[in-house]
Parts: C-alpha cells; sequence; structure tokens
C-alpha cells in the first residue's frame, strides 16, 4: 500500500513540474530567445502560439488530476500502462512545443538575407571542453553494464520479460544521441543573429542534459527491470514518476541557462530597431 | 574571443583568418599552449568552406604559430609571439628582389628571368618528385 502512497505524492508533483512550472520557463525562455535571435517574428502569432501551449498543458494537468482522483477513488493502486500513457501524453505538448520554435527558426533564418559578416568563437568546443571525461566513461559504463545485464536476464528467462527489448530501446536511445552529441558541437549556424556566447552555452547544456539523461535512464531502466524482477512491479509507476521529474527538471537547466544568455545578449546588442 | 569574417571584403578570407589569429597572439588574447577551435568547428561557425579554414591553419602552422598535435588538437605554438612578427612574404621578396637587381647587373632581361624563375620552379618540382 505503502508504494501507492508514494505513486500518488510523486504523481501530484509530476503534475505540477511537468504541465505547470515546465510551460512557464518554456514560454519565458521562447519569448528570451526569440527577442534576441529572430525579432521581426510577429509577436501576437508568438503570443497565440504560447497561449496554444498552455491551454494544451493545462488540460493535461487537469487531465492528470482527473486520473489521480480515480486511482485514488477507486483503484488505491496505479495501473502501470495508464501512467505510461498519461506521461507520453504529457511529454507531447514539449515535443511539439520545440518542434513549433524549431519551424519558426528555420523561417526566420530563410526570410533573413545571409550575413556579410560572420562571426565565431575562437574558443573549441570538443566533447571534453563540454564535459568531464568522468560523465562520458559512467554514460558508456551504464549502457554496457546494462547490455551485460539484460544478456544475462535472456539467458535465464523470466515470464512475461524481455530483456533484448529493452536493450533495443536504450541502443537506439544511445544513437540518437551520439548523433545529437556530434550535430550540437559541429552544426551550422542556425540564425544570424545567434552570438557564438549562445551557440557555445546551447552546446554546453544540451550536450551535458544528453548525458545526464543518458545515464538517468540507464538507472531508470536497471530499476524497472529490478523491480520486474523482483516481483515489485507495483513501484514501477512511482520509479516512473521520479524518472519523469528528474528528467524534466534537468532539461528545464539548458531553459534557464538559455534563457539568461539570450536576454545578456540582446542587452549587449541593444534595442532592436 | 571572437573572429570575425566580411565576406565583401576584398582580402582573401583564409588571409582574414590569418590576420585575426596573429591579432590575437600578438594582443595576449590568446597564450601560448591554447587550444584553437578545430578547422570543422570554425568553418562551420562561419559558413565558410573547411577547406578555407584549413589552408589558414596550414600557412600558421608553417609560421609556427600554432602546431598540431594529432588528435589531440591545435594549439597555439609556444613561440607563437615571437614568431607572429616574422612575415615570410616580406622576406621572400626581399630575398626575390635582391636576386632579380643581380641578375639585372649582370645584363639579364626581365622576360629572360620571368622564364627562369618559372623554369626553376618546374625543375625543383620534378626534383622532389623523383
Amino acid at each position: 500500500m505503502i508504494e501507492a502512497y508514494a505513486f500518488f505524492a510523486a504523481f501530484v508533483v509530476q503534475i505540477l513540474v511537468v504541465s505547470v512550472l515546465h510551460p512557464v520557463w518554456f514560454t519565458r525562455f521562447v519569448r528570451a530567445k526569440t527577442e534576441a535571435q529572430f525579432p521581426d517574428w510577429d509577436s501576437k502569432s508568438r503570443e497565440r502560439y504560447l497561449s496554444l501551449y498552455r491551454v494544451a498543458n493545462a488540460g493535461i494537468a487537469v487531465l492528470g488530476l482527473v486520473l489521480l482522483g480515480w486511482m485514488f477513488s477507486h483503484t488505491q493502486s496505479p495501473d502501470w500502462n495508464i501512467v505510461c500513457f498519461y506521461t507520453l501524453a504529457q511529454m507531447s505538448p514539449i515535443f511539439l512545443g520545440f518542434l513549433m520554435l524549431t519551424r519558426n527558426e528555420t523561417k526566420a533564418r530563410l526570410r533573413s538575407p545571409p550575413p556579410t559578416k560572420r562571426t565565431a568563437s575562437l574558443q573549441r568546443r570538443g566533447l571534453f571542453d563540454i564535459i568531464s571525461p568522468v560523465t562520458v566513461f559512467l554514460a558508456v559504463a551504464g549502457y554496457v553494464l546494462f547490455a551485460a545485464f539484460m544478456i544475462h536476464i535472456q539467458q535465464h528467462p523470466v515470464a512475461g520479460f524481455s530483456g533484448y527489448y529493452l536493450l533495443r530501446v536504450i541502443t537506439l536511445i544511445f544513437a540518437m544521441n551520439a548523433i545529437c552529441v556530434y550535430w550540437l558541437l559541429y552544426r551550422r549556424k542556425k540564425l544570424p543573429l545567434e552570438t557564438p556566447a549562445y551557440r557555445m552555452q546551447a552546446a554546453e547544456v544540451q550536450v551535458r542534459n544528453i548525458f545526464y539523461a543518458g545515464i538517468a535512464l540507464v538507472v531508470f531502466l536497471s530499476l524497472f527491470a529490478e523491480l520486474k524482477l523482483l516481483h515489485l512491479a507495483s513501484w514501477i509507476p512511482f520509479a516512473l514518476s521520479v524518472f519523469t521529474v528528474i528528467a524534466v527538471l534537468v532539461g528545464s537547466t539548458m531553459l534557464f541557462a538559455l534563457r539568461r544568455q539570450a536576454e545578456a545578449d540582446r542587452l549587449d546588442a541593444g534595442p532592436v530597431s | 574571443m571572437d573572429i570575425t569574417i566580411d565576406i565583401d571584403n576584398p582580402v582573401p578570407q583564409f588571409e582574414q583568418l590569418i590576420e585575426q589569429i596573429k591579432a590575437a597572439v600578438t594582443s595576449g588574447v590568446l597564450k601560448a599552449g591554447d587550444a584553437l577551435p578545430s578547422i570543422r568547428q570554425l568553418a562551420n561557425d562561419l559558413e565558410l568552406n573547411s577547406k578555407t579554414v584549413a589552408k589558414a591553419y596550414k600557412l600558421l602552422e608553417r609560421d609556427a604559430v600554432i602546431e598540431t598535435k594529432g588528435y589531440r588538437g591545435t594549439y597555439v605554438h609556444p613561440k607563437a609571439k615571437a614568431n607572429c612578427k616574422i612575415n615570410l612574404q616580406e622576406w621572400t621578396l626581399r630575398k626575390l628582389g635582391e636576386t632579380v637587381a643581380e641578375l639585372r647587373e649582370a645584363g639579364v632581361t626581365d622576360s629572360e628571368i620571368r622564364n627562369a624563375f618559372a623554369g626553376a620552379i618546374v625543375r625543383r618540382q620534378s626534383e622532389v618528385l623523383s
């Protein structure tokens, strides 16, 4: 029973962080970024898009509270599938929000003429200039140990549990992360007004987040497998809630850092005529 | 430290890069042993062809302003500040000027000097290849 109450508490925090606080942080970040890097984006259209984003999140938050009430009063035990689907639904506005921002960035880039003066920083942006070798080692070692664990599980099969499935999922995620890291380190400049300091900051925080999220995912999936094997599956919804909150909070540090940098860039550039 | 390339400037882009890196070394912004961005990073940031940046780096390496340490990357040379003061182009012009003056004194015409100069370069290249 304690796991159900632990989940209900974690679920409330999950709703608060993912559907209430994160949209506020994202809205502030979008405003600061657009004002600094593509000020010609019509503010009315931007606010319309941000309102839509907030409404979608508010709707999901209300749905979460209804779900929480229903689980609390009717079942007293959280259903893993429902929690999983709800978490996916909660994450979808975040992905859509970033997708919309990227679409508007691309439109702004296509609108603006190529700059005649191009600026870059003489600061090196190698992987180990951004993140400590220990963190990289932890992420790689985590993956290797997880793979060994999954292969071990597969050789000693447990009913209803596939080690190779989880291994495929994490391999895919790590491969995508590696591509993202490469792209972040060497990507072409997206917007003419993007400053070298912003590029550096963006690469730093995003690469760090990718590594931290990778380590957190290995820990979560290992815990998930352990709970299944130890017949403690009723703790999984709680673990998923806690993981979601941690992942979103770690991801939000990127929004804080980039918002501060965008605001500093705007102050340095002076008023836009 | 930031570096700016003006594509409207008639000075070739690789020379603009060289001049600004040398200026950063001379002014002390870049110190001996400081790491420089990779060719790919600088080319992408400045939206230039990577061959342009590679050419600038190659010339800076020849002048011992920077040094490449294999996979570890490119660094500012320990004697970069002193080496920035050496202008190889000016030195070459001075040397050739002296030789041209000597040849003229001996009665060799300008066209003969040009032909001989081109022939000497071709001969040197074939010597290096063989």
